[in-house]
């Protein structure tokens, strides 16, 4: 899959950025009164019924849960701000976060998970409960984090020097599909391991910087966004290479996720949210609910998607939002 | 002298050989918005009772100096922001000596990436740290390979751009040049909209264009201001409407990105600066007057007609429509390629590392030097050295004939902020400060040595540019003043002007002066370089600038006074020694922190070479100074009457006035030889002319440490240094040879070797009485 872009006058030839349309059709508004939460920055859930957002503040990690009869903040032991959340089903769900921060949700309760590390982490996936990834580290110095858990334990797991030749000191999130896992972080660092290592992917000349996340349905749709102020899109090539390009008016972006194979929803700074078709490259611009940063987007697969955002700083205002289309 | 109907046939002959241009057709640039001009530096006419207050602490705020305590560093490049953005007045921009560097690296898939330097990945290289986590002068990682130079950016009339929409920018491209007039324009794209602030338009948010570089070079964490704050601002910057009401406000609207870290690694709370004084620092950038375009005159329409006939206006549009009216910015805000002599290789966003921002011209003459390192001290230069898409228009530049040449140079000065010009930062017509004054001259001086005395402060204060010789090829300043100025022109400097010593330890423990001598300077005029120290250096000193009132009485201290009271090998067993320091064998030393120089025309031989790089004449008798370089410019680079003149001022430069005194001030006047710091701070010492209250003895003493590594230098060892002269010392701060204490009480903390049994008898006293011992260091 390629993104071939087009600039906004239909020009369709090759170009480092493309274009954004503007013809929303899609409605953003809130999913839950956020006054009394934290700063969001993590959504996942097993279905429609079975929602899970995690945030929190500088004191403590939060989540909560909408089990289908409305959303609530479970009891949660003591655990600092939690960055991402992912599972396997109603009873099995994983969030992580800042300080090596670790828990898991059996269904009833969170139970704290000794990761062997005060490095902050980013991001968590797995293909199973013995099969998870996490990848953190810190953005301003050091190497970046990963770690392989079997269930039992976490393991790290080296990123050899020279697979990192742009110098990152963390990565940001991490995904797989066919038997492949790829890790996004800064300075647009993508690598990926399909069984023998994490290797360094080419990323091009507009990588120039951090991809937050990335997410997919196939080898042919899969994606990474960043960009700190100004936005980046990267669509892997299914042999190896990344090709990334900046769209014009789109903020930083921090978030992905699939509505269909060929069209995943952005969103990022600013509360800038829009979707991507990604074999065209066509980007449109949606009204957002309000201008907190999206930090995660997650789609149930019945036409809702969910967003989770804010500030990561006091007082740690956070946002939660829904999008449906007509 | 050529006639103006000349110039116009010159002109003329000029279209017929170049064939027309599109501005052929414009017989002046149009009308102009009303209300939105004033001298650079002042508050736009339109603001509001309750934005000029705004502006007001917003300028405070500019001028704020930040400390250790309260958050600069760990690692820094200037203390306060108008360290850069003073030039005419605050909000501007700065000579040579505050350019910084930026440096990146091109992966092996072609994508350009900044360095990082000393916790800090944006790119810009940051010059001075204190703690432990890194040396004195930050390293550069090797694998920064590309560097460039950025001179600091006016920031007069910047909230009208910011009211810019896209749409006006956009309307202007041409990416492709498909009307083939060989200049493009390009938009760069930042949070959704184009990009307009920067030497290559890279950044749309005020507010994210004023926290990163307090992050970047003053190590100052801020949150970003809150919805609230910026729905407030003279330009709203918030982004609280939403649905169609967002989109339709969206050409206003400035949403701001959390540039910058949060959090930083030294003790201060972070955020180090309030949310509240970044408002009011946003909001003064935001409310500087657009320079105000002078009425013309035969010579500037002239001008006028030669920069739209040789087609500078086809990227320095004259009119950029704003809200309030046609706008006199001179640029169309888009990039464009300015060929290979003047790329910088810096790859922001769109921007690639050949293409720059067309600069807005308005308010341009008194915001010298030009282009985005500075290297062009003049219009002229700056024209002559434009390149790129911008070559034609320059080649039918130096077509012309010097007049209108000139008249195109004057019409350029026309736009905004003449009268403001100054050769460095003193205004124009500013006169000598009152005898007893700071600044003034010691004594009542006759109107001969008052002209000499001004003709030297205005030495002291000019900015020489790199075509004059400055740099050799490396320098600190670009003029006397650049690190002279706190209080007043002549006294010492913060800590983002100090000069840095280097050495290297020997694996036997000895002081090894590296190749390039122990200076290792901030600056150079090698444009496409960053200063770095050699590898093996290990060894890294601040060195604060010290203050040079009073230096004539200094001078006038006889040698046998300052001989007196040595105790080289204590032998009265106090406990303090006291060297006198011998500069080539009869001299003795008496200034600079190590007593290294001998006499005031020596101090200014030396400064001129080894911190602005001019070469001098060569005089007999004299032992410092600068003869000559590795610069292109020849030698002597600076007439040896200048020099002459320059010490004229130096020597004549008034003592410090004390300070009121106070009950309190007069207690601790008594602890003070109680405690024993009078026995190195002598408070007086025999002059020429009578007593001279300098609190020094002029002499040696060891007062760091035992262990200490520092730079040896003269007489000097590593861990010796002069008495430092006390009066003034209330103004100042911060204090110690490397400006490592806050204030006077850390100083006196920080003292050490010969000084340590008079420190533990002050951290012995009473509160009340360390408190008035430090109320009267406080009224000298």
């Amino acid at each position: 899959m390629l993104l071939t872009l087009l600039a906004c006058t239909g020009d369709d030839s090759p170009s480092t950025h493309s274009g954004t349309t503007s013809a929303p059709t899609a409605t953003w508004e809130a999913a839950f009164d956020t006054s009394g939460a934290g700063s969001l920055s993590g959504v996942w859930g097993s279905g429609p019924d079975d929602i899970f957002m995690v945030g929190g503040n500088d004191e403590r990690g939060e989540i909560w849960h909408d089990d289908g009869t409305g959303w609530s903040m479970t009891e949660m032991p003591d655990v600092g701000l939690l960055v991402w959340v992912f599972g396997f089903g109603p009873d099995d769900v994983y969030s992580v976060g800042v300080g090596g921060g670790a828990v898991h949700w059996d269904g009833t309760a969170w139970e704290v998970l000794t990761t062997g590390t005060t490095t902050d982490l980013w991001g968590i996936w797995g293909t199973s409960p013995s099969d998870l990834w996490v990848v953190g580290g810190d953005p301003n110095a050091g190497e970046p984090l990963i770690l392989h858990y079997d269930g039992a334990t976490f393991t790290p797991v080296a990123l050899p020097a020279e697979e990192n030749d742009r110098g990152a000191h963390s990565l940001f999130k991490v995904f797989g599909l066919g038997g492949t896992v790829w890790a996004v972080g800064q300075y647009g660092l993508i690598v990926a391991n399909d069984g023998g290592g994490f290797v360094q992917q080419p990323t091009g000349p507009a990588a120039t910087e951090d991809f937050v996340s990335l997410w997919g349905t196939s080898t042919g749709d899969l994606i990474s966004v960043g960009g700190r102020s100004a936005g980046l899109l990267s669509s892997y090539d299914g042999s190896g290479g990344w090709e990334t390009v900046r769209p014009e008016r789109v903020q930083g972006l921090n978030a992905v996720t699939f509505l269909e194979p060929d069209r995943a929803v952005i969103g990022g700074v600013g509360g800038w949210v829009g979707t991507v078709t990604p074999s065209t490259g066509e980007v449109v611009r949606e009204d957002p609910y309000d201008n907190r940063d999206i930090h995660a987007l997650w789609t149930d697969g019945q036409g809702r998607t969910y967003g989770v955002g804010g500030t990561f700083y006091a007082p740690h205002i956070g946002t939660a939002v829904v999008r449906t289309e007509p | 002298m050529m006639t103006m109907p000349t110039i116009v046939t010159l002109l003329v002959a000029c279209e017929r050989d170049h064939g027309p241009t599109p501005h052929d057709e414009w017989p002046d640039h149009g009308p102009m918005a009303q209300g939105i001009y004033g001298p650079l530096g002042t508050a736009a006419p339109y603001a509001t009772e309750e934005q000029l207050a705004t502006f007001e602490r917003g300028h405070e705020v500019a001028l704020r100096r930040f400390d250790r305590e309260d958050g600069l560093g760990p690692a820094f490049n200037v203390t306060f922001c108008a360290a850069c953005h003073e030039k005419p007045a605050v909000g501007g921009s700065a000579g040579l000596y505050r350019n910084f560097f930026i440096g990146g690296r091109l992966t092996e898939d072609g994508a350009f990436l900044f360095g990082e330097s000393a916790g800090n990945g944006s790119g810009v290289v940051r010059v001075y740290a204190y703690g432990e986590e890194w040396p004195a002068r930050p390293p550069v990682p090797d694998t920064t390979t590309i560097f460039a130079q950025r001179n600091p950016i006016p920031f007069f009339g910047m909230g009208l751009l910011a009211e810019l929409t896209s749409d006006e920018i956009l309307k202007r491209a041409d990416e492709d040049d498909l009307d083939d007039d060989g200049v493009s324009g390009r938009p760069n794209w930042d949070r959704g909209f184009v990009g307009r602030f920067g030497m290559k338009s890279q950044t749309t948010s005020i507010e994210a264009f004023i926290r990163g570089p307090l992050f970047n070079h003053l190590g100052v964490t801020t949150d970003p201001l809150t919805e609230e704050q910026r729905a407030r601002l003279p330009v709203d910057s918030s982004g609280g409407a939403t649905g169609a009401l967002r989109r339709a406000l969206d050409p206003f609207l400035q949403a701001a990105a959390p540039d910058g870290p949060l959090t930083d690694e030294d003790a201060a709370p972070d955020p180090e600066m309030s949310t509240d004084d970044l408002f009011d620092l946003v909001s003064f950038a935001m409310l500087l007057a657009a320079p105000e375009p002078e009425e013309p005159t035969e010579t500037t329409r002239l001008g006028q007609r030669a920069f739209d006939v040789i087609g500078c206006g086809t990227c320095h549009t004259p009119r950029i429509q704003g809200p309030r009216g046609p706008l006199p910015v001179y640029s169309d805000l888009l990039l464009h390629d300015m060929g290979p002599d003047l790329a910088d290789g810096l790859v922001m966003k769109e921007a690639s590392g050949s293409e720059f921002r067309s600069q807005p011209l308005w308010g341009l003459s008194a915001t010298g030097p030009y282009l985005h390192d500075g290297r062009a001290a003049t219009i002229d230069e700056a024209i002559t050295m434009h390149g790129g898409e911008a070559n034609e228009a320059r080649d039918r530049y130096l077509d012309l004939e010097s007049e209108a040449q000139a008249a195109l140079v004057d019409f350029l000065l026309s736009l905004g902020g003449r009268s403001q010009i100054s050769v460095g930062l003193i205004p124009p017509d500013t006169p000598i400060a009152p005898v007893g004054a700071y600044g003034g001259p010691q004594t009542l001086l006759s109107a001969e040595d008052e002209a000499r005395f001004l003709a030297g402060r205005t030495l002291f204060d000019e900015e020489f540019p790199i075509a004059n010789g400055t740099g050799g090829p490396r320098f600190n300043g670009d003029s006397c003043r650049a690190c002279h100025f706190d209080p007043v022109v002549g006294g010492s400097g913060p800590r983002d002007v100090n000069v840095m010593r280097h050495g290297i330890q020997s694996p036997g423990g000895a002081f090894v002066t590296p190749a390039v001598g122990t200076i290792l300077h901030k600056q150079t005029s090698m444009l496409d370089l960053a200063v770095v120290a050699q590898p093996e250096a290990t060894i890294f000193e601040h060195r604060q600038t010290p203050p040079l009132f009073g230096l004539g009485l200094i001078e006038g201290i006889p040698e046998a006074e300052i001989l007196s009271h040595a105790d080289p090998d204590d032998l009265d067993g106090d406990g303090i020694s006291g060297k006198p320091s011998w500069t080539d064998g009869n001299r003795i030393g008496r200034f600079g922190w190590k007593a290294q120089v001998p006499t005031i025309h020596e101090f200014a031989r030396d400064a001129l070479g080894a911190e602005i790089g001019l070469t001098l004449t060569q005089e007999a008798g004299q032992t410092f100074g600068l003869l000559d370089d590795n610069d292109d410019v020849a030698d002597p680079e600076l007439p040896l009457n200048e020099v002459e003149t320059l010490a004229f001022y130096m020597s004549h430069l008034g003592s410090p006035p004390r300070g009121t005194t106070s009950p309190a001030s007069d207690r601790g006047e008594l602890v003070f030889e109680d405690v024993g710091c009078a026995s190195c701070h002598l408070p007086t010492m025999q002059g020429a002319d009578g007593p001279v209250p300098l609190y020094s003895d002029l002499l040696l003493h060891e007062i760091l440490p035992p262990d200490a590594l520092g730079i040896e230098d003269t007489s000097a060892n590593m861990r010796e240094f002069r008495t430092a002269p006390l009066w003034g010392i209330s103004r100042t701060a911060p204090y110690l040879h490397s400006g490592a204490a806050d204030t006077l009480a850390q100083a006196i903390e920080a003292h050490d070797g010969e000084a340590a049994a008079v420190r533990d008898a002050y951290l012995a006293l009473p509160a009340g009485d360390r408190d008035d011992l430090l109320a009267f260091l406080g009224s000298l």
